[in-house]
């Protein structure tokens, strides 16, 4: 199953009119189920806003947030754009956060300022290795990558949890012992989360859109995405091509468990991805598969995230009621797809 | 209990009983879902429909009073999310992997919703009362698969009587054919005067209706009750055992028993001294699907024509390049 | 910030005036506090307890003229709860509770960036100048849970089904086992971890299985998915004992008993505690059956079923627990409890 590319990338005129067209049309409906449960719904999206960016913590926050998902959606993109499916990207994160971890402890004694890049590095390693196993059974086997990298993501969950509650345990909280201070990644503003790892979102999402548009390689690998055969034809060394990028694509999504283990938490805790893999596939196919585009949609996705935490504690809303505002926006602009292709 | 009891009957046979349970479920979901994806469509929302109808089921069930209508309130749920997902992407082109991933955050939320507002008072919810086990005369009887298959919960009756008539529908009918073209050459079947958006809508309803009555037979059936977060990944479960199966209805009810059992293997591994099991012994149904699906049935491959939304004909078009 | 704190003397100035002249019971005082649990508060479990005790401790600091306002955060990732205990310290909040294991980073990085406000948070390895950590030692109560599932046990053998093999759990499932040891040491126990709180369906499948190897008395240490027990112990006619709250209204006719924590107790001692300025500083509340924290509720209607000698027996025992005659161990390795040498657990 090949995922068709050349129709999500073509069309880049987006009509602003459009756009905001679509986010009142989804406040007005949310702001219907709202109204019988007797919430304000004004008074809640000035929450929303008040909650993204009515502070530097917020602000801050909001850039956390994105962090993980811009790394995850660029890992969809690159594989997308050879046209394979990454639906494993949370599996990956979870193998570049246990790598990250096993280095940290820092038992084989690294020195201090080695540490960090060490990680780094094995958690793209570890993220890749996770990717490259799907990719095998894809080129060579013909297996779905949907359904293997599914299933990875099971296994990588698995594993994490076997590693939290046994060999890695701290004893008392369901996470592993920490990690060395030499192995923390450097806080951007002091007194706020904001870590490092959001540069190296921001660094990779330049790189790949470099990559993407003014390399061979990318040449190639777009060439693969819109016309296989044209490529073959070309001579293109196509799997290779689109086992190396899917094995890139495991390691950027590696990267966001680095971030996630060195920069937040500096251990690996039971549930450390709430979903970021599917967030970042969503995030990919809205910003129609270029990079840029994805960190802007992401950050967007995280301000609406944050601010609807702020909006949950300042209103008592039940957070189940964010996840459906933020699915019914994203319906809605799904479902205006057609039309703007056309238009 | 030692590991010396593994080669024992008394092992094997309650644990082929599990994964008659354990499957049960996925079958309904799988089967439905092999229809949708014949036809073109893969629904990657299974998982929130299933979790919708989880809630749906268990609310009507509790209300009325009758598991049985429950089941029904649930297909019905299940079948309305599910023309949401094909209108979006059957007519208007959205993608089937995004689109099924955002309706699972809807519909997860809309039942983890719906459960804490309504219950959030009166916070004591008794347990349903369970349908009690039907042991078939004579056939339960059998010696080793008696007990597995035929001392069990009316509902995995059901199991054997859907299967064969999901098989003549899909391989043996009329609409079954089309639906089978609809996946493959959708221009064939456009060509043949068929209203394949129509068709496509048809059986992805199906696959809703199924994913919705299988999260509330695991509600209302298997548990008597609904729990936040129930579905547990078993909808991508059967994503994954569509494919295991091949797209066909008794191998696919044959993969969800495998994997059922491999499964709660791991669980009776537990209780027979195996204190904690190495994470690749409990991730081995994964393990197993990954193995079965390179090497076995992953080679037939989705229907050439899935997620590939076949244009509407009043908008004017180019026809697609393939990128197969 | 500044200026808020200067709100806030100025709110509390005014109130406490007021109040002053309409009261005899002196300087009143408005607190914010709010409440981080793992799930839902209304989950019938493990959130729902701790939310039970932080409305305790509202009505108890009522009396004594403090008025609380309580503010809640539900079903958020161990990252997303960091950032609700920041946002609830820049509002002012003056204790922020986080009930849940997984948020022990949360409340510690919180703690850090934000003096002023109180964090309490559960589970965790120490307590450090504005972060106290509470921990109730299940174990203790899950012991005797144990010792009366081996004497209410026809069929010689007992099991429990548990979430995941983190320590505070295991302590409560090798405690169950140990427990059963020391009621029958001839009793066979198992145990099951399913690595899930709400796979309810799974937790029926580990209590089915332990049930097909001959328990009869299943003890459930699985927070939500505790209902798949239920469902398994009801298809075969069996007990099953749950944890954390009283559950018996949720099964009638399977649930024998429920271990509580007093999870309500401990949390409203704790948030009393912290509104009052009483916690003593670095010290980690770690309190078990001596503590009050630990007790049986048992089932009104299965209640006839318990023999008058083992009812007996296990009051004695809670008694010798309480008082810190028997000691029992927190046992972090699944399995361990059956090499435990029982005379170690003699009375002293």
């Amino acid at each position: 199953m090949n995922a068709n590319v050349d129709a999500a990338v073509t069309d880049r005129r987006r009509p602003i009119v459009l756009g905001v067209g679509l986010v009142l049309a989804s406040m007005a409906l949310t702001g219907l189920v709202l109204l019988p449960i007797g919430i304000n719904p004004i008074g809640a999206y000035a929450q929303i806003l008040k909650g993204a960016f009515g502070s530097i913590n917020a602000l801050t926050e909001d850039l956390v947030y994105a962090t993980p998902i811009i790394l995850t959606s660029l890992s969809v993109i690159l594989a997308f754009r050879c046209g394979l499916w990454n639906l494993g990207s949370d599996g990956q994160l979870y193998l570049g956060a246990i790598a990250t971890v096993g280095l940290g402890f820092n038992r084989f004694g690294l020195p201090g300022p080695a540490l960090l890049p060490a990680m780094a590095v094995a958690a793209f390693a570890a993220g890749a290795v996770w990717a490259a196993l799907p990719a095998v059974l894809r080129l060579r086997f013909g297996a779905s990558e949907v359904i293997v990298t599914i299933m990875m993501n099971f296994l990588a969950v698995t594993i994490a949890t076997y590693l939290v509650g046994g060999p890695w345990a701290s004893g008392i909280t369901p996470a592993t012992a920490p990690i060395v201070p030499d192995g923390f990644l450097p806080v951007l503003m002091p007194g706020t989360r904001l870590n490092a790892n959001f540069l190296v979102a921001i660094a990779a999402a330049a790189i790949l859109s470099f990559v993407l548009r003014r390399t061979v390689f990318g040449y190639r690998l777009r060439t693969i995405g819109q016309n296989i055969d044209a490529a073959r034809y070309a001579g293109m060394p196509v799997n290779r091509i689109r086992f190396l990028s899917f094995a890139c694509a495991g390691g950027l999504a590696g990267l966001a468990g680095f971030g996630e283990v060195a920069g937040i938490y500096h251990n690996l805790p039971n549930g450390l991805s709430p979903g970021f893999g599917y967030t970042g596939i969503v995030v990919a196919l809205l910003a129609r598969l270029n990079p840029i585009w994805a960190v802007i949609v992401a950050l967007a996705l995280a301000a609406l995230n944050v601010g609807s935490g702020g909006m949950q504690r300042a209103m008592g809303i039940p957070v189940s009621l964010v996840s459906i505002m933020e699915a019914v926006l994203i319906l809605l602009v799904l479902s205006t797809r057609l039309l703007e292709r056309r238009a | 209990m030692t590991l010396s009891s593994l080669i024992e009957l008394s092992f094997w046979i309650p644990l082929l009983a599990a994964g008659v349970r354990v499957a049960t479920p996925l079958v309904f979901a799988s089967l439905g879902e092999a229809v949708s994806e014949r036809a073109g469509i893969l629904n990657v929302g299974i998982e929130g429909m299933m979790a919708l109808g989880a809630i749906v089921g268990f609310l009507v069930a509790y209300w009325s009073g009758h598991s049985w209508v429950g089941l029904l309130a649930a297909a019905m749920a299940g079948l309305v999310a599910s023309l949401i997902f094909g209108f979006l992407t059957i007519f208007r082109g959205a993608d089937q992997i995004v689109t099924g991933i955002v309706m699972n955050i809807l519909l997860l939320g809309l039942a983890s919703f719906a459960y804490a507002s309504i219950f959030s008072s009166a916070h004591v919810v008794a347990q349903l009362t369970a349908i009690p086990v039907f042991r078939v005369p004579w056939l339960s009887d059998l010696p080793i698969i008696g007990r597995p298959f035929f001392a069990q919960s009316p509902i995995v009756y059901a199991v054997y009587l859907l299967i064969p008539v999901f098989w003549l529908l899909l391989e043996h009918s009329h609409w079954g054919l089309s639906v089978r073209a609809a996946g493959e050459n959708p221009e064939a079947v456009d060509s043949a005067g068929i209203n394949i958006w129509y068709l496509r809508l048809q059986a992805v309803s199906i696959g809703g209706a199924m994913a919705g009555l299988a999260g509330a037979i695991l509600a209302v059936v298997q548990i008597g009750a609904y729990v936040d977060g129930m579905i547990a990944g078993r909808g991508f479960i059967a994503l994954a055992i569509v494919v295991f199966g091949g797209w066909r209805p008794w191998r696919v009810a044959a993969a969800a028993l495998l994997f059922g059992v491999v499964d709660a293997f791991q669980l009776r591994l537990q209780v027979s001294g195996v204190p904690i099991p190495s994470p690749f012994l409990i991730g081995m149904p994964y393990i197993l699907t990954i193995v079965v699906v390179a090497f076995v049935a992953g080679r037939a491959g989705y229907p050439a024509a899935i997620n590939k939304p076949y244009p509407l004909r009043h908008f004017a078009q180019d026809p697609k390049v393939d990128t197969g | 910030m500044g200026i808020k704190n200067l709100k806030r003397l100025q709110t509390a100035l005014v109130v406490g005036t007021v109040s002053v002249l309409g009261t005899t019971a002196g300087w009143a005082k408005d607190v914010k506090v709010a409440y981080i649990p793992c799930g839902q508060v209304n989950d019938g479990s493990w959130s729902e307890a701790g939310y039970d005790g932080v409305k305790a401790a509202k009505d108890a600091l009522a009396k004594s003229g403090t008025n609380i306002t309580i503010d809640y955060s539900e079903n958020l990732s161990p990252s997303q709860a960091e950032v609700a205990a920041r946002d609830y310290a820049t509002k002012g909040y003056q204790t922020v509770i986080l009930h849940c294991g997984t948020f022990a980073n949360a409340a510690y990085n919180a703690g850090k960036d934000f003096p002023n406000t109180n964090f309490l948070i559960v589970v965790a390895p120490k307590s450090v100048k504005n972060v106290w950590t509470y921990i109730p030692a299940m174990q203790d109560i899950s012991f005797v849970a144990g010792y009366l599932a081996s004497k209410m046990s026809k069929s010689g053998a007992v099991g429990v089904v548990a979430s995941f093999n983190f320590s505070n759990i295991t302590w409560q499932a090798e405690g169950f086992r140990l427990g059963a040891r020391y009621g029958n040491p001839k009793i066979k126990t198992y145990s099951n971890y399913i690595n899930s709180f709400d796979d309810a369906g799974k937790a029926k499948e580990a209590a089915q299985a332990e049930i097909d190897s001959g328990a009869d008395v299943i003890y459930s240490a699985t927070d939500q998915a505790s209902r798949g027990i239920y469902a398994a112990a009801e298809t075969n006619g069996n007990f099953a004992i749950a944890s954390y709250s009283d559950q018996s209204k949720l099964s009638p006719k399977t649930v024998l008993a429920s271990a509580l924590a007093n999870i309500p107790l401990l949390v409203e001692n704790m948030v009393t505690g912290s509104v009052d300025g009483k916690l003593v500083a670095d010290k980690i509340y770690s309190v078990g059956m001596a503590g009050g924290i630990g007790e049986l509720a048992l089932n009104p209607e299965l209640s006839k079923t318990i023999p008058p000698e083992v009812a007996k027996e296990v009051q004695t025992l809670m008694a010798s627990i309480k008082s810190g005659q028997i000691k029992i161990p927190a046992i972090s390795e699944p399995g361990q409890s059956e090499q435990y040498d029982l005379n170690g657990l003699k009375p002293k």
